[in-house]
């Protein structure tokens, strides 16, 4: 008896694994897997190429000229001008039909009037396109010209002179243990695992829907059990979706240690480098694959409950929504706070824990116990569905017209 | 006895869709399994497949439970099904491989029956691209590619072309010659009628029919005697007698119970016509069909 059922168990693993590797060849094999993942990789080359692209704009655009009048005691030059941003002619006077035909033939970027009041200094922008950087600078140098105006007519120590013009360095701090622009990499992460679980997850309920309506499950099910039939359909195509995220983070690391693409300090692409390390990136691979378990299975099951694919749309809704509820909640939630309740509860829901963990593992907010925990949660849910499924499956897959939950638990009893 | 189905039972709620029913088949034989639409057919072999669960009976195979764990079975639905985007070649071997082959021995086979049935062009083709007759022949392989001891074949030769049809119909001489043991679902009595020894009729989900062929025609009450003349009188002859005869041009079949005396009865008739041909005929099987479900003519 026992060696039977070793038997029937070495039979159903390798008629599993006979389905996985069938199905993972047949979802690469297909033309819009090839061409995604062409468009993953040119999408890596884009994105380490971009700092050095926007470069090559800013430096091939033609230097910008600007016009001022002062009509002030200041002594404003056009070098120190210069200094803040593009060429600089300061002029006596204008007229301003002149000057807007000017910017009207791209000769000028911005006209100045600066004119001093019995109270207060007044700076008029003259702008197609205000350009907040250039104007800051201006008003800096403006108010430095002032200072040393003040401290030249009332005759100021010049250390005093000296310490009026230390200049303020501003640096963006983050709030957490991460990159500062680890936003962005989380944003990047969890549209990711969004778009791979609802594109595969759909995948594997229109394959088994297919089947179904083709009628070619009556005849697999008499060579293969329903849920070595149903796991390794969703291996097959998970495999295929982990295959062509390897692609994509292999193509960025492979970018970032052939050194070809000039990364500047404090970019994106250097936050991405400095923040996806080996660690973070296993726990990425098993967070992803988790989720994408969790949903495939459900995707499975409604797939087996429909007769044909047409249907699916309205049968898988309820899970797209669960779906997109959890992504709303991360972006609502825990992306802004992710030391926050929303954040430590979501991180020990299957549907959200996924994407919840991830973050928290991006932002450092989660400790090692608390990831292993939310583990287990997720690996017991996993279990429930795999045990909901094989009562389900089996049963959806050969009915040829489409069921209810209701009429399938019916079938159970 | 090799294959035997003992008292089977299954119900859908209320409705009975087969009622203890009882076959025995044994090793290297075929048989016709007939029925009107809805008659049980489907949900019997359905439960040999163990697709779905019986409510009562026994399914043997050689003393043991009928099952694929203990019998290698080969099944060609009614309702054909095959993976559209995948390639003919791939298709089969994968079903090859999951009969328990290896790949390699898939692959030989694969391309000898693609050789076989002229569809070798067509091994590296996505089955979509396919005209319907060559997916069958498809179907068909993917169904025996893994030398089944036990075969199901529904409705194997519907939709086909005249060609087709005698290229497949040799496929399924060939298997009763390796001895096979087979069962065949068709609608088309002529090719029960060729085919099988024994035949079962179902009829609302019951067992009216289970028997050789031979035994099922000599049993009814009578045969038909066809009698070839030019002389235009038998007729006369055969209404003023009261004969339950049908005439086409010079040709009678006479309907004659088979009580009579059957060589009396062409010396009778010789010794009045002349008579250019004389044959003895059974019933046909598309006759008893009709006359055991109270059917329309099908074939």
């Amino acid at each position: 008896m026992k060696s039977s059922l070793n038997g029937q168990g070495a039979k159903s693993l390798r008629n599993f694994s006979i389905v996985f590797s069938t199905v993972f060849k047949e979802a690469v094999k297909t033309k819009p897997y090839l061409y995604i993942t062409l468009g993953l990789v040119l999408l890596s080359v884009l994105l380490f190429a971009s700092p050095a692209i926007l470069n090559n704009f800013n430096q091939d655009g033609p230097e910008e000229t600007y016009k001022l009048v002062n009509h002030t005691s200041l002594e404003l030059s056009e070098q120190g001008l210069a200094q803040v941003s593009g060429n600089w002619k300061i002029i006596d006077g204008v007229r301003m039909e002149s000057i807007k035909e000017e910017i009207k033939a791209d000769e000028l970027s911005g006209f100045f009037m600066l004119e001093e009041h019995a109270d207060m200094m007044k700076l008029d922008i003259y702008m197609p396109k205000v350009n907040n950087e250039l104007v800051v600078g201006l008003e800096s140098y403006i108010e430095q010209k002032k200072i040393e105006s003040i401290v030249s007519s009332q005759s100021v120590d010049p250390v005093i002179l000296q310490a009026l013009n230390t200049p303020l360095q501003s640096d963006v701090q983050s709030l957490y243990e991460s990159e500062p622009n680890a936003l962005m990499i989380v944003y990047g992460l969890i549209t990711i695992m969004f778009l791979a679980i609802s594109t595969y997850g759909n995948n594997v309920a229109t394959a088994i829907a297919s089947e179904k309506s083709s009628r070619v499950m009556e005849v697999m099910i008499t060579k293969v059990a329903p849920i070595p039939m149903m796991y390794g359909k969703i291996l097959g195509i998970g495999m295929a979706s982990l295959v062509q995220l390897f692609i994509f983070i292999g193509a960025l690391l492979l970018w970032a240690n052939l050194g070809i693409f000039d990364v500047p300090e404090g970019s994106f692409v250097q936050t991405v480098i400095e923040t996806i390390t080996w660690g973070t990136a296993f726990y990425i691979l098993i967070f992803f694959i988790i989720g994408y378990f969790i949903y495939a299975t459900l995707f499975a099951i409604v797939g087996s409950m429909v007769s044909r694919p047409d249907d699916l749309s309205s049968a898988t809704m309820p899970i797209v929504i669960l779906l997109m509820a959890s992504l709303a909640a991360e972006m609502l939630f825990v992306m802004d706070y992710p030391e926050g309740m929303m954040a430590n509860v979501t991180s020990y829901i299957p549907f959200t824990a996924p994407m919840s963990v991830l973050i928290r593992i991006v932002y450092n907010t989660i400790a090692t116990g608390e990831i292993i925990i939310s583990l287990l949660v997720m690996l017991a849910f996993i279990a429930l569905f795999a045990a909901m499924a094989a009562k389900i499956y089996p049963k959806g897959v050969l009915k040829s017209d489409s069921l209810t939950f209701k009429q399938l638990m019916q079938l159970n009893r | 006895m090799t294959f035997q189905i003992k008292n089977l039972n299954k119900s859908f709620g209320s409705k009975i869709a087969v009622n203890n029913i009882s076959i025995e088949l044994k090793e290297g034989q075929i048989l016709g399994m007939l029925g009107r639409n809805g008659a049980g057919k489907t949900t019997t072999i359905r439960m040999m497949l163990e697709l779905i669960p019986k409510d009562g009976g026994q399914i043997l195979w050689k003393g043991r439970p009928f099952s694929k764990k203990n019998v290698k079975i080969g099944y060609l639905p009614e309702e054909r099904g095959l993976y559209a985007k995948m390639n003919v070649l791939d298709q089969i071997i994968y079903f090859g491989m999951l009969e328990g082959m290896d790949r390699k021995e898939a692959k030989k086979e694969a391309l000898k029956w693609l050789e076989k049935l002229e569809i070798s062009y067509a091994a590296k083709k996505r089955t979509e691209q396919l005209s319907k007759g060559n997916q069958q022949k498809v179907q068909l392989i993917t169904a025996i590619i893994h030398d089944p001891e036990f075969i199901i074949l529904d409705e194997p030769f519907s939709g086909l072309d005249p060609v087709n049809a005698d290229m497949l119909k040799s496929v399924v001489k060939e298997l009763i010659a390796r001895k096979k043991t087979i069962i065949f679902c068709s609608h088309q009595m002529d090719q029960v009628e060729s085919f099988c020894s024994q035949i079962c009729i179902l009829k609302d989900g019951n067992l009216i029919v289970s028997d050789e062929l031979a035994n099922v025609k000599s049993s009814y009450d009578y045969r038909y005697l066809e009698l070839e003349t030019a002389a235009t009188h038998l007729k006369d002859y055969l209404e003023h007698k009261k004969y339950d005869f049908t005439q086409d041009n010079n040709r009678y079949k006479l309907r004659i119970p088979r009580s009579e005396k059957i060589y009396q009865l062409i010396s009778e008739f010789g010794e009045k016509f002349e008579l250019h041909g004389v044959s003895l005929k059974e019933p046909s099987l598309h006759e008893i069909f009709i006359e055991r479900t109270g059917g329309e003519v099908i074939a």
